[in-house]
C-alpha cells in the first residue's frame, strides 16, 4: 500500500462575519414574523409569499454565518444559491399558480 | 489569513448536497400536490400546530448557533469551550425529539396517520425523513464532542468540526423550509 | 520494494458490474416490463392479462436476468479486492463489502424466480395469484435493500480511509455510494403506497432509488479500473 500521506487541511481560515447571537436573533425574528403573518396579520397570499422569502433569507443566512459558506467558494457556493434559488421559485410559483 | 479555503470536507459537501437535491424534489411533489388539491391542503394545514412548528424551528436554530460558535472557537484554538458549546447544541436539539414526538403523538391520536390524506402522508414522509436526518446529526453532534478531547492534529479536527458542523446546519435548514411549506403556506 | 498485487482476472469480474446492469434493464426491465412497473392499483386483472400475452418474453427475460444476477456478486468481489488495498487484507470491512455484494445476488435472484414462476403457467391461474407473485416479487426486491445498503457502506466508509495523497477511490465517490446506501431507506414506506411518488411504481421508489444505484455500478467501475492501473504500478 502507497506510504502517501493526505496533506492536513491548514487552520489559516478566518470568519469575518457576524457574531453568532446576531445571527441567531435575526434568524429568530424572521422565525416569529413568518408566523405572525401566518396568523393573519396580513393577506394570505402577502403572508405566504413572504414566508418563503423570508425563509430564502434565512437559509442565506446559515450558508453564510453558520456554515460559512461564500460565493467564492467554488463550486459549492454558487451551488447551494442555485439550490436556494430554485427551491424559493418552485415553491412561490406552485403558490400564485394554485 | 485567508478566507478562500472552503470549511469542511468536499465528500461530506457532496452528501449533503445531493441530500439538498433530495428533499428539493419533495418540495416539487409537495408543491404539484398542492396545486392540485388546494383546499385539501390548506385543510391539513390547518390542522397542524403554528406554535410547536416555531418551537421546532427555534430549538433548531439556537442548537445551530451554539454549533457555529463550537467552530469558532474551535479555530481560535479552544477546544475545550467548543466541546462545552457542542455538548449545548446536542442539548438544545435534543428538545426538537421532544417536541416531534409530541406533534406526532398528538394527530396519531386524533386519528390522523400515514394514509389519512395526501396532505398527510407528505408531512409524515416528510418530516419523517427529516427526523431521520436529525437523529444521525445527533449522532454526528456526539462524534464531535468525543473528538474535541482526542489527541489528534488540531487541523484534521478542525476540518471534521466543520464537516459535521455543515450537516447539522443542513439539518436546520431543510427545517425552515418545511415549517414555510408545510405550515406557513395559508391559502388565499 | 512490497511485493506485486496480482490482479489477473480482477479487470474480467469489474466488466461484470456493467454487463449485470445492462442485463438487468434489458431482460428484467424491458422483456419483463419492469421498467418502471405496474402501479400497485393496477386491477388484477390487467396484470394477469399482462403475463398471460407476454409470458414468453418474461420467461426470457428472467431466465437471462437469473443466469447473468451472480455478475453483481462478482463485480462486488472485485472491487472488495480494490478495498484490501486500502485496509487491511482482512478488515471486517472487506468481508462485508464482499458479503453486501453476494447477498444482493441471492435478493435478485429469488424475485425473479417469481416473475418467471407467474410467466410459467399464466393461463392456469386466477388473475388475484399472479399478482400476488407479482406483489412478492416486488416486496422483495425493493424491501431487501438493506442488504446492498451493507456492501455500499463498508465500500464508503473504506475507501474513505485511503491514506494516499490522491484516494484510490475519489473521496465523493464514496460518499456518493455512502448516501444511495442511506436514501433506500425510503422503501420502508413502499408497501403503504398503491399509487403516486411511494408506491413501487413512484417518482421516489422506483425512478430515482433504481437510477442512483444503477448509475453508481459504471461510474464506480470507471474509477476501479484506473484503481487497479495504480495498484499494478505501485
Amino acid at each position: 500500500m502507497s506510504a502517501e500521506r493526505s496533506p492536513a487541511p491548514s487552520v489559516t481560515r478566518a470568519h469575518a462575519g457576524w457574531p453568532v447571537w446576531l445571527a441567531w436573533l435575526v434568524l429568530a425574528a424572521a422565525s416569529v414574523a413568518g408566523v405572525l403573518m401566518a396568523e393573519g396579520l396580513v393577506p394570505a397570499r402577502v403572508a405566504a409569499s413572504l414566508a418563503f422569502v423570508l425563509a430564502a433569507l434565512k437559509i442565506r443566512i446559515v450558508f453564510s454565518q453558520y456554515m460559512e459558506l461564500g460565493w467564492h467558494h467554488r463550486p459549492l457556493g454558487p451551488l447551494l444559491d442555485a439550490w436556494l434559488v430554485a427551491i424559493t421559485a418552485i415553491l412561490l410559483l406552485t403558490y400564485w399558480l394554485t | 489569513m485567508s478566507r478562500s479555503e472552503q470549511p469542511g470536507d468536499s465528500g461530506v459537501w457532496f452528501f449533503i448536497f445531493a441530500d439538498m437535491c433530495t428533499f428539493a424534489l419533495f418540495f416539487l411533489i409537495f408543491s404539484l400536490g398542492r396545486m392540485a388539491q388546494p383546499a385539501l391542503y390548506e385543510a391539513g394545514r390547518a390542522q397542524l400546530d403554528l406554535m410547536l412548528g416555531l418551537a421546532n424551528t427555534l430549538i433548531l436554530l439556537t442548537s445551530g448557533a451554539f454549533m457555529a460558535h463550537a467552530t469558532r472557537q474551535a479555530r481560535g484554538g479552544n477546544w475545550t469551550g467548543a466541546r462545552r458549546s457542542l455538548l449545548t447544541a446536542l442539548v438544545v436539539g435534543s428538545a426538537f425529539a421532544l417536541t416531534k414526538a409530541v406533534e406526532w403523538a398528538t394527530k396519531l391520536n386524533h386519528g390522523i396517520g400515514l394514509t389519512t390524506n395526501e396532505f398527510f402522508t407528505y408531512y409524515f414522509v416528510f418530516t419523517g425523513v427529516h427526523f431521520l436526518h436529525f437523529l444521525i446529526g445527533m449522532v454526528v453532534l456526539g462524534v464531535l464532542i468525543g473528538r474535541c478531547r482526542r489527541d489528534l492534529p488540531q487541523a484534521d479536527r478542525l476540518r471534521w468540526l466543520e464537516a459535521g458542523g455543515a450537516y447539522w446546519h443542513m439539518v436546520d435548514l431543510l427545517w425552515i423550509v418545511l415549517f414555510a411549506m408545510l405550515y406557513l403556506q395559508r391559502a388565499a | 520494494m512490497q511485493d506485486k498485487v496480482d490482479t489477473r482476472y480482477w479487470r474480467f469480474c469489474l466488466w461484470m458490474g456493467p454487463l449485470f446492469i445492462a442485463v438487468f434493464f434489458v431482460c428484467w426491465g424491458i422483456l419483463g416490463d419492469n421498467f418502471p412497473p405496474f402501479a400497485p392499483d393496477t386491477p388484477a386483472a390487467e396484470v394477469a392479462g399482462w403475463f398471460r400475452g407476454n409470458a414468453g418474453s418474461v420467461r426470457l427475460g428472467m431466465v437471462v436476468a437469473m443466469t447473468f444476477a451472480p455478475a453483481y456478486g462478482v463485480w462486488g468481489y472485485a472491487l472488495a479486492k480494490i478495498l484490501e488495498q486500502t485496509i487491511e487484507k482482512d478488515s471486517i470491512l472487506v468481508q462485508l463489502a464482499r458479503v453486501g455484494a453476494a447477498w444482493t445476488t441471492i435478493t435478485v435472484l429469488v424475485p425473479t424466480s417469481f416473475w418467471l414462476t407467474a410467466a410459467f403457467r399464466p393461463e392456469a391461474l386466477p388473475d388475484w395469484a399472479i399478482q400476488m407473485l407479482y406483489d412478492m416479487a416486488w416486496l422483495l426486491i425493493d424491501l431487501a435493500y438493506a442488504v446492498t445498503s451493507v456492501q455500499m457502506f463498508a465500500l464508503g466508509v473504506g475507501w474513505l480511509s485511503d491514506k494516499r495523497a490522491v484516494p484510490l477511490i475519489p473521496k465523493w465517490l464514496s460518499w456518493y455510494g455512502i448516501w444511495v446506501g442511506f436514501m433506500f431507506v425510503a422503501e420502508c414506506i413502499m408497501p403503504y403506497f398503491r399509487n403516486g411518488a411511494f408506491a413501487r411504481s413512484g417518482v421516489l421508489n422506483f425512478w430515482i432509488e433504481f437510477l442512483i444505484w444503477m448509475g453508481w455500478v459504471p461510474v464506480l467501475t470507471l474509477y476501479a479500473f484506473r484503481a487497479v492501473r495504480r495498484i499494478e504500478a505501485q
